[in-house]
C-alpha cells in the first residue's frame, strides 16, 4: 500500500480531476478492458494533460497505482495542433454532458448520475433525496418580457441552485424550465430544508432583465427520497418527486411537496407483542 | 480470539427487564455479593452503557471504565475495581455517553474480544444491562449462557419483560429465560406473576421459561441503597436477603451442572451478528 491516501492534492493544474478521470478509467478498463496480449485490435488511448511534467509522473503512478499506463512527454509548442485538439475534445464533452444556457448538467447527464447515485445508495444502504424544480408561471415572463428576460429567470435559478447546495449536490437543466437536484446521502428532512432554501432565494433575488423592470419569479418543487436497503428504481424515484412537484402546483405554487416515503419498513411483526397477548397478560385470559 | 490461556470457567448471567425501575442493578449487586459470599469468583459488568449506575450503589468512584478497554493502551486489569477482597470485583461503566448506547458491531466486536481476555478467572460472571430493547441490550444478553428477566408483580413489568423475551427469542433465537420477580408482596404474589407470564410465553411462544425466585419488597432494601452497600452485607436475614441468597444458590446449581460444558468455550458467545436489520 502507498504511504498516503490517494486524496491527497497533486502538485499541479486541475490534478484532483486528472486522477478522479484516471480512476474512472482504470475501473472502467478493469471491467471491461484488455483482453490480452493475442487480440488483433490494439487501442490506444491518449490524453494530453497541460502542465503535468515526466518528472512528476513516476512518483504519481506509484502512488495511485498507474504504473502501467504509457507516459508521453510532448512539449506543447511542437504539438499545437494535439494540444487544440484536446481542447475542442474536451469542449465537445463538456457540451455533450451540459446545458449551453445555463451551464448545469442537462438531461443526459442528470440520468447517468442519479442511476450511479442511486446505485451507490443501495450498495451503502444511505439516503438519497431528489428534488424537481419548476419555475411558476414561467410562459408569462415570456410572453409580457420576452424570450431574453425569460433566459435570465432560467440562469438566476441556475446560479441559485449552484450557490444553495453543497459540493457533492448535482444540479441539472432537464429542459425547458424543468431543473432537478440531486443530494446523495440526503435525508427527506435534510433534503427539504435545501430546497426551501433554494425556493426562498428563488422568492427573493430579482432578475434583472434587458430593457425591462427588475422581475421577481418563485419556483415549485417535489422532493422524493429512498432510504434504507431497498430497491429502488430511477424511474419510481423520479416518478414519485414528479409527482410531488405537481401536487406543489396544485396546491398553489411557490412551495415544496415531499413524496411520502415509499421504501419505508414495516415493523417486525414476529416480534411485536400482539393486543391479545397483553390482554393474557393482564387479565389471564 | 485473542490469546487467553486461562481455562474459561465463568458462568455468565445477563440481567435484564423490559421496563425500567424495577430494581435490576441492585439485584445484579447483591447477588454477585451473594456468590462472592459462596466462595466464588465474581465479575460485575455494568453493561448499562451510557446510563450506568452501579458505581452510585456500591458508593465507588471509578477513573476508568468498560469504554477505556477500546483503548489498545489500557490494560483489562487496570479497568476492574475490586468491590470486596478475594475476588469480587467490578467492570464500571459511564454515564451520559448517548453514543454508547448503539455501539455499531465492529466497536462491539472489539468490546467483547477484549473482556474475553479478562473474564477467565471468574466463576460468575453478571452482566448488569440497561433497561429497554436497544440493540446493544439485545446483543448483550444474547451472549451470555443465561438471562435473569427481572420483573415486577406489576401488570406493565409483565407485558414489558413478556416483550423482552419475545424480542430475544424472535431476534437471536435465544430460548434461555430464568425469571427473577423483583419487590413481590409475597412469595405467592410472586410466584402468581411468574405463573402468568409462564403461561404466555407457553401459549404464545411455546416457550417454557423458567423460575428463578421472587424477592418480596422490604424497607431494608432502599435502606442499603442510601447506605450505598449491598443489602446482604448490611441486613443478610432480612427478607430480601433471604430470598436473593436463594435465587444466588439456584445459580450455583446451575452452573455446577452446565460446568462440563462451560470450560470447553468462552466466556461470552459473541454472536457473528444478530439477524435482526
Amino acid at each position: 500500500m502507498p504511504g498516503k491516501p490517494a486524496t491527497d492534492t497533486p502538485a499541479f493544474p486541475h490534478g484532483r480531476e486528472l486522477l478522479a478521470e484516471l480512476e474512472a478509467l482504470r475501473s472502467l478498463l478493469g471491467r471491461h478492458g484488455c483482453p490480452g496480449e493475442d487480440a488483433p485490435d490494439v487501442l490506444g488511448l491518449l490524453r494530453l494533460c497541460p502542465g503535468l511534467r515526466l518528472d512528476q509522473w513516476p512518483e504519481l503512478a506509484a502512488r495511485h497505482g498507474l504504473q502501467d499506463w504509457l507516459a508521453l512527454p510532448l512539449a506543447r509548442a511542437e504539438f499545437p495542433f494535439l494540444a487544440r485538439l484536446q481542447q475542442v475534445l474536451n469542449d465537445l464533452a463538456f457540451q455533450t454532458e451540459h446545458d449551453p444556457l445555463t451551464g448545469l448538467r442537462n438531461r443526459r447527464a442528470f440520468d447517468r448520475i442519479l442511476a450511479r447515485e442511486l446505485e451507490r445508495a443501495r450498495r451503502s444502504g444511505a439516503a438519497l433525496a431528489l428534488a424537481m424544480f419548476d419555475l411558476d408561471d414561467f410562459k408569462a415572463v415570456n410572453d409580457t418580457y420576452g424570450h431574453p428576460c425569460g433566459d435570465e429567470v432560467l440562469t438566476a435559478l441556475a446560479r441559485v441552485l449552484l450557490e444553495g447546495t453543497r459540493s457533492y449536490d448535482v444540479a441539472a437543466r432537464l429542459g425547458g424550465e424543468e431543473f432537478a437536484l440531486v443530494m446523495p446521502e440526503t435525508g427527506l428532512s435534510k433534503a427539504r430544508g435545501i430546497v426551501e432554501r433554494i425556493l426562498d432565494a428563488m422568492r427573493t433575488r430579482s432578475v434583472a432583465c434587458p430593457e425591462a423592470p427588475p422581475i421577481r419569479v418563485t419556483c415549485s418543487a417535489g422532493l422524493a427520497c429512498r432510504r434504507g436497503p431497498g430497491d429502488m428504481s430511477a424511474q419510481e424515484l423520479y416518478a414519485l418527486a414528479d409527482k410531488a412537484l405537481y401536487e406543489a402546483k396544485a396546491q398553489g405554487k411557490d412551495r415544496v411537496v415531499a413524496a411520502p416515503l415509499a421504501d419505508l419498513q414495516p415493523p417486525r411483526r414476529e416480534s411485536l407483542v400482539a393486543a391479545n397477548e397483553k390482554k393474557f397478560l393482564f387479565t389471564g385470559s | 480470539m485473542s490469546g487467553t490461556n486461562i481455562p474459561n470457567k465463568a458462568a455468565s448471567f445477563a440481567v435484564v427487564s423490559g421496563k425500567g425501575g424495577v430494581g435490576k442493578t441492585n439485584l445484579a449487586l447483591n447477588l454477585g455479593y451473594a456468590l462472592h459470599r459462596g466462595g466464588h469468583r465474581v465479575l460485575l459488568m455494568d453493561c448499562d452503557l451510557g446510563l450506568a449506575n452501579l458505581d452510585v450503589l456500591l458508593g465507588l468512584t471509578p477513573d476508568k471504565n468498560l469504554q477505556d478497554l477500546l483503548s489498545p493502551d489500557t490494560r483489562p486489569d487496570d479497568v476492574v475495581v475490586p468491590i470486596e477482597p478475594g475476588g469480587f470485583d467490578f467492570l464500571p461503566s459511564a454515564s451520559g455517553v448517548p453514543e454508547l448506547i448503539d455501539l455499531d458491531e465492529d466497536v462491539q466486536a472489539l468490546l467483547f474480544e477484549r473482556l474475553n481476555a479478562l473474564i477467565g478467572g471468574y466463576d460468575f460472571l453478571l452482566l448488569d444491562l440497561g433497561a429497554g430493547i436497544s440493540r446493544t441490550v439485545l446483543r448483550f444478553a444474547a451472549m451470555t449462557r443465561e438471562r435473569l428477566v427481572v420483573i415486577t408483580p406489576e401488570p406493565t413489568s409483565l407485558t414489558d419483560g413478556y416483550a423482552m423475551i419475545k424480542v430475544m427469542l424472535t431476534s437471536h433465537g435465544v430460548r434461555d429465560f430464568q425469571v427473577v420477580v423483583n419487590m413481590a408482596a409475597s412469595a405467592e404474589e410472586g410466584k402468581r406473576s411468574f405463573e402468568r407470564l409462564h403461561a404466555a410465553c407457553a401459549r404464545f411462544l411455546d416457550l417454557d421459561i423458567k423460575y428463578a425466585g421472587c424477592v418480596r419488597s422490604d424497607p431494608a432494601v432502599p435502606r442499603a441503597v442510601i447506605r450505598q452497600t449491598p443489602l446482604l452485607k448490611l441486613a443478610p436475614g432480612s427478607d430480601a436477603g433471604r430470598d436473593i441468597l436463594q435465587i444466588a444458590v439456584r445459580m450455583k446449581r446451575m452452573r455446577d451442572a452446565q460446568l462440563p460444558e462451560i470450560g470447553g468455550g468462552s466466556g461470552l458467545d459473541v454472536p457473528s451478528g444478530p439477524n435482526v436489520q
